[in-house]
């Protein structure tokens, strides 16, 4: 008859059946290991979406519980902010010699370019803390936290323009299509609270660059993941999230009573044709139910103190910004948001960079800092990783004319700097080291894939083992490489 | 429906028949091939038992499996097996009786025992638990439970468990690789061909760390490559211990390790974790279906964490039914959940805490003098609760405290420095709010949609604090505390810049920030222009400057004029003569772009449109390094003067200035309305 039907009727097709019975002894203890044996009642495995995540069980201790990614997003200047380059002041002016460059690919905005001026920063470095890390004097609250951050200034990528470079940090793939970073997390590890989503992301432009480059949504995508695992934006707006409320003359029983008869619809068509994005949805509308509750409630930061906004700076109180999201995450990841992902636009700096750069770094410098020890004197900073960082670095040359006090710096994939802070990373250290000219990295090299496997560690995952198997192929966030930094570990 | 139970509860019983059988016919068979005997049972008959009671049992496995008694991963691959192992046999049955290939039958009949073994294999792990088969292999730890790590051998305990599973494979009484014996303490003190292994106190010269150090692509590094590599923490620890060791029957205590070896060596002996129950599966997921936030730490470890997201509330019953979990439960987070004094007394019953959260409740010190069980716990949060001083009193309960979270409570800096602490132990007392420095308020908004008016305009001043003060000026000053407090929207009914900042109490003043409003009593006629616009940015044309649309902050949006390095002159016609007291124009600054606010402006004014007398004269301040994008509003104010005809000469930039990116280059003024008051 219909084949599909059959299909459908057993839950299973031929090849499924042999896979799974006589030839696939292996594929079955798999596929029941990875949770997509499909052998929990429905029952459970929603209780497993809740708390445990298609894991279960994770491979190690768990160091964190949840991340706030401080996503700096255009390539902030590590020559301005963390990396400190004597040289360049020596040098200033002069060719980038070749046998530094080594034939790296440059971006079609200065591969025209007839000479590559080196330049130093114009801002002053000093060591901070008892670690003695490095910083400029950008980053004065920065600095006051340099003890209780992990500076790994050695990172590298393989993409050299924004879109690509972005999704490889945080899909592991230059093309997109993947899961994002949060996404798999929360479906790996579940939700720990029963009315926010797992994934929360939060924007912000900078006064840097303001008309920067925008960021498409598919960055916190589900990719093939279940769509109820795809990042949700809480926007700076009179609806932080979108289509959240109650039409006109609808009030929130009648909206019970609403999505308690679509709900019925919906099982009945899922038994009809099983399709997973059924269930998925039917999970959202009932978030989104309770969203209606607890967004609002998330989001009104009056009740915070007054010092807690002259902490994270003055802005914080204006809503959008991104001392205010800081603020926000702290708020969020109390309530057991496991992902919270911001974004800073407005780093890309290709010109007038000394007076750019400042003004970033002056966005979220202090709010940052104040993220760090806020979750510190809360007790959470040991089982929350922090992490700020962009998508890549930027040259040590100018891009355009070099002025007596003005420049800009092209992209760089070669070496970058980012910091982590809590979540098992050790504290007061700076890791990794660039050569002289701070163009290629000389010592212990981290890899995007590198510090996404490290990532996934803390949190209590082997990046190697978790998978999800799409259009016939297991996929990782690490792809097919990533090696954990021990070094980094607490 | 109960006969169906049953007939799942016969599983156990059923499954031991095929088993029987179909073995039994297989070694019939397999004996009368050897013999090259003619088989003396019916084997047809045998296989068909065999194929109906392997369905039979398949059956009653599904059933039993489906009321929910067993779980985990195992049962998966069971049952897949099963349902494999009774279909095979059902071709096994149907095969024999047309089979051609005696040999090939055989063959295809030891798969399916093979399928069976395995499928029994799975069955009996379901019910005895994982493992029961399998020989304990030394665990990765010490052999012996030390009770107290500072008691414990160290060679016995520590260096010989790592020696064993990485160098006693090779260097044993079998292999006696290179002579040497490392099984026994012996071995140990006689050495090896090349002389001997270690000299305890000289961590220089011993022959075990030379070659652990050797790089891994030289011959001679132990253990050779390919071999389990010894981990630079053990390697840090043999290092230690043989510089530190005089002899081999040194204790912990005796060698006294630095930090780092400590915390080697504790994670090594593990005492705690011995005697813990496992980790029962329906138990813990039935607890989860209740919606209690609890998780097995991981995998390996019998230990449950507990996290309640802040907020929650947490009734009896739950936590009664974590009772059922006390000593596996090693973190426990219920930071405000409405906790008090009284149910600490239940908190002291999870024995192996860790970590234990319980801020931002309304506990005092009298209820942490109840937690006089928990001496293993090492993170305690008590930020926002009513703990006192006394608690300093009780602190000692918790010999193993390293962090103590108490801001917001009433213990001050000056109760804890009259208690002496271990060095270990972290105190957090909040962070230290000096550090951000005088904070600045941020600066009011004005509210106005149109900037242009013909009559009056009313204009709105927001702030995001709704405690802070605003302050505002309309005649050019700079506002302060002195100045007109801002209640009400202000009504404008001139060409007016209003000047405004706010303050609040605790901040330092904001910034100020201004806006103008212009009045555009007349509206002129006709507009000229010398020179034209560049055809790129010449939006409607003339008509642009005087259309009562003003320019945003993007150049390109259509409503500014742009003219490339060069000074512009602009005559209006006013349609009749008027009397004028105040001319205004708009101009954008984006250095970015290229585009400069001007140096200077002239106004001058004719009734015939020929001849022109000046009347006013300004210039302007050029910036002097880089500037935020901005729209500029240059009023100039006249002595009041009735004309018909008003000549605007606007000075521009014209070339980048030193300090841009592109010094020299031709720079952009762009215009936008002019206003005549």
């Amino acid at each position: 008859m219909h084949k599909e039907i059959q299909e459908r009727n057993y839950g299973m097709n031929r090849r499924a059946f042999l896979a799974k019975s006589a030839l696939g002894i292996g594929t079955a203890a798999l596929a029941s290991l990875f949770g997509c044996g499909g052998a929990e009642s429905q029952e459970t495995s929603r209780i497993i979406q809740r708390i445990g995540g298609a894991l279960g069980n994770l491979d190690f201790a768990p160091k964190a519980k949840r991340v706030i990614y401080l996503f700096q997003s255009g390539g902030p200047s590590q020559l301005e902010l963390f990396d400190h380059k004597p040289l360049l002041h020596k040098m200033r002016g002069q060719n980038l010699p070749a046998e530094i460059r080594m034939g790296q690919r440059l971006t079609g905005m200065s591969s025209g370019q007839e000479s590559f001026p080196l330049v130093g920063s114009p801002y002053t470095f000093a060591q901070h803390g008892k670690s003695g890390t490095w910083m400029s004097d950008l980053l004065p609250y920065t600095s006051k936290i340099a003890d209780d951050i992990c500076v790994i200034k050695s990172m590298h990528t393989e993409a050299i323009n924004h879109d690509p470079a972005i999704t490889f940090f945080q899909t592991g793939s230059q093309q997109p299509g993947r899961p994002s970073m949060g996404s798999w997390l929360s479906y790996g590890l579940g939700s720990m609270n029963d009315n926010l989503p797992t994934f929360t992301v939060l924007l912000s432009r900078g006064t840097g660059r303001k008309f920067g480059q925008p960021l498409y949504n598919r960055l916190w995508g589900n990719g093939f993941l279940h769509s109820l695992h795809q990042g949700v934006q809480f926007r700076a707006a009179k609806d932080p999230v979108l289509y959240l409320k109650d039409p006109k003359g609808m009030d929130r029983k009648e909206r019970r009573k609403m999505l308690d008869q679509v709900a019925a619809l919906n099982e009945l068509q899922a038994q009809q044709f099983g399709d997973p994005e059924i269930t998925s949805r039917i999970a959202q509308y009932e978030m989104a139910y309770k969203m209606q509750t607890s967004v609002p409630e998330i989001m009104d930061v009056g009740t915070e103190p007054d010092y807690i906004y002259k902490m994270y700076g003055a802005e914080s109180m204006m809503p959008g910004t991104y001392a205010a999201n800081a603020l926000l995450a702290r708020r969020l990841a109390e309530k057991g948001v496991r992902f919270v992902q911001l974004y800073h636009m407005g780093w890309d700096h290709h010109d007038n960079l000394p007076d750019a750069v400042a003004k970033q770094a002056k966005d979220v410098d202090q709010a940052s800092a104040a993220l760090v020890m806020d979750l510190k004197q809360r007790g959470m900073l040991d089982d929350t990783l922090v992490i700020w960082g962009g998508e890549f670095g930027r040259t040590n040359y100018s891009q355009g004319t070099l002025t007596e006090n003005n420049f800009g710096r092209d992209h760089h994939p070669r070496c970058f700097t980012i910091w982590m802070a809590g979540g098992g990373i050790k504290p007061g250290i700076t890791y990794g080291e660039t050569d002289d000219f701070g163009y290629n990295i000389s010592k212990d090299p981290v890899h995007v894939h590198d510090f996404q496997a490290t990532l996934m560690h803390q949190l209590g995952i082997n990046h190697e083992k978790f998978t999800y198997k799409h259009q016939g192929r297991r996929f990782r966030l690490t792809d097919v490489s990533g090696h954990v930094i021990n070094d980094i570990l607490a | 429906m109960a006969l169906i139970q049953l007939f799942g509860k016969l599983h156990p019983l059923i499954l031991h028949l095929p088993i029987g059988i179909l073995i039994y016919a297989y070694l019939h068979l397999g004996y009368v091939n050897y013999i090259k005997k003619k088989e003396t049972i019916d084997i047809s008959f045998a296989l068909l038992l065999g194929c109906i009671f392997s369905l039979l049992s398949a059956a009653s496995g599904i059933v039993l499996s489906n009321n929910g008694t067993y779980e985990g991963d195992g049962l998966e691959v069971h049952r897949w097996l099963g349902i494999a192992t009774a279909i095979g046999s059902i071709g096994l049955w149907y095969y024999y009786k047309r089979v051609q290939n005696k040999h090939l039958f055989f063959g295809v009949f030891t798969i399916i025992v093979v399928l069976l073994v395995l499928t029994g294999h799975f069955g009996g792990s379901l019910t005895h638990g994982e493992g029961f088969l399998s020989v304990e292999d030394a665990p990765n730890g010490v052999e012996n439970e030390i009770a107290d790590i500072s008691q414990a051998h160290v060679f016995n305990d520590l260096v010989m468990p790592i020696v064993k599973r990485k160098c006693a494979s090779c260097h044993n009484p079998k292999k006696k690789k290179g002579d040497l014996l490392l099984h026994t303490l012996e071995g140990w003190k006689k050495g090896g061909e090349t002389g001997p292994f270690i000299t305890l106190g000289d961590s220089e010269n011993s022959l075990l760390l030379t070659r652990v150090h050797l790089p891994s692509s030289e011959k001679k590094h132990m253990p050779p490559s390919g071999k389990l590599q010894l981990k630079a923490d053990e390697i840090e620890f043999l290092e230690w211990w043989i510089g530190a060791a005089d002899d081999f029957s040194a204790t912990v205590e005796m060698l006294s390790p630095p930090e780092n070896i400590q915390q080697f060596i504790q994670s090594k002996i593990d005492p705690s974790s011995a005697n813990i129950p496992k980790i029962d599966k329906s138990k813990l997921l039935a607890i989860q279906k209740d919606g209690v936030p609890v998780q097995q730490i991981s995998k390996d470890l019998p230990w449950l964490a507990v996290h309640y997201p802040k907020g929650s509330t947490i009734n009896n019953k739950a936590m009664n039914k974590l009772m059922a979990f006390d000593e596996n439960i090693r973190a426990l987070h219920l930071s405000e959940t409405n906790l008090n004094d009284k149910e600490l007394e239940k908190i002291n019953r999870f024995q192996n805490l860790t970590t234990l959260d319980i801020s931002r409740n309304s506990i005092t010190s009298k209820g942490i003098a109840k937690l006089t069980d928990l001496n293993k716990l090492e993170v305690l949060n008590l930020y926002q609760t009513k703990v006192d001083k006394s608690l300093m009193g009780y602190l000692s309960q918790f010999p193993k405290l390293k962090q103590l979270y108490l801001w917001q409570t009433n213990i001050t800096e000056d109760d804890l420095s009259k208690v002496s602490f271990s060095n270990s132990l972290y105190v957090d007392l909040g962070q230290d709010l000096d550090v951000f420095g005088a904070v600045q308020l941020l600066p009011p908004t004005i509210v106005g949609g149109k900037t242009i008016f013909q009559d009056s305009i009313s204009v709105e001043i927001n702030h995001v604090a709704s405690n802070a003060k605003i302050y505002y000026t309309l005649d050019g000053s700079t506002p302060s505390a002195n100045s007109e407090l801002y209640m009400n929207p202000i009504i404008l009914y001139k060409t007016k810049q209003i000047n405004t900042m706010a303050t609040m109490e605790g901040w330092q003043p904001s910034k100020l920030v201004s806006k103008s409003f212009l009045k555009s009593t007349y509206l002129p006629t006709e507009c000229n222009i010398v020179p034209e616009p560049n055809e790129k940015y010449a939006a409607n044309g003339n008509v642009t400057l005087i259309n009562g649309e003003k320019g945003s902050e993007q150049f390109s949006d259509g409503n500014w004029l742009g003219f490339s390095a060069s000074d512009v002159s602009i005559i209006l016609n006013m349609g009749e003569v008027k009397e004028v007291n105040s001319v205004s124009f708009g101009c954008l600054q984006d250095y970015r772009s290229y585009i400069f606010k001007p140096l200077g402006a002239t106004i001058s004014v004719s009734t015939n449109g020929k001849d022109f007398s000046e009347v006013k004269s300004e210039t302007y301040a050029q910036i002097t390094g880089p500037d935020d994008v901005a729209v500029k509003d240059f009023i100039v104010e006249i002595p009041f003067t009735t004309t018909q005809y008003i000549k605007l000469e606007i000075q521009a930039q014209k070339k980048n200035p030193k300090w841009h990116a592109d010094p020299g280059a031709d720079c952009w003024l762009f215009l936008d309305e002019v206003v005549v008051d």
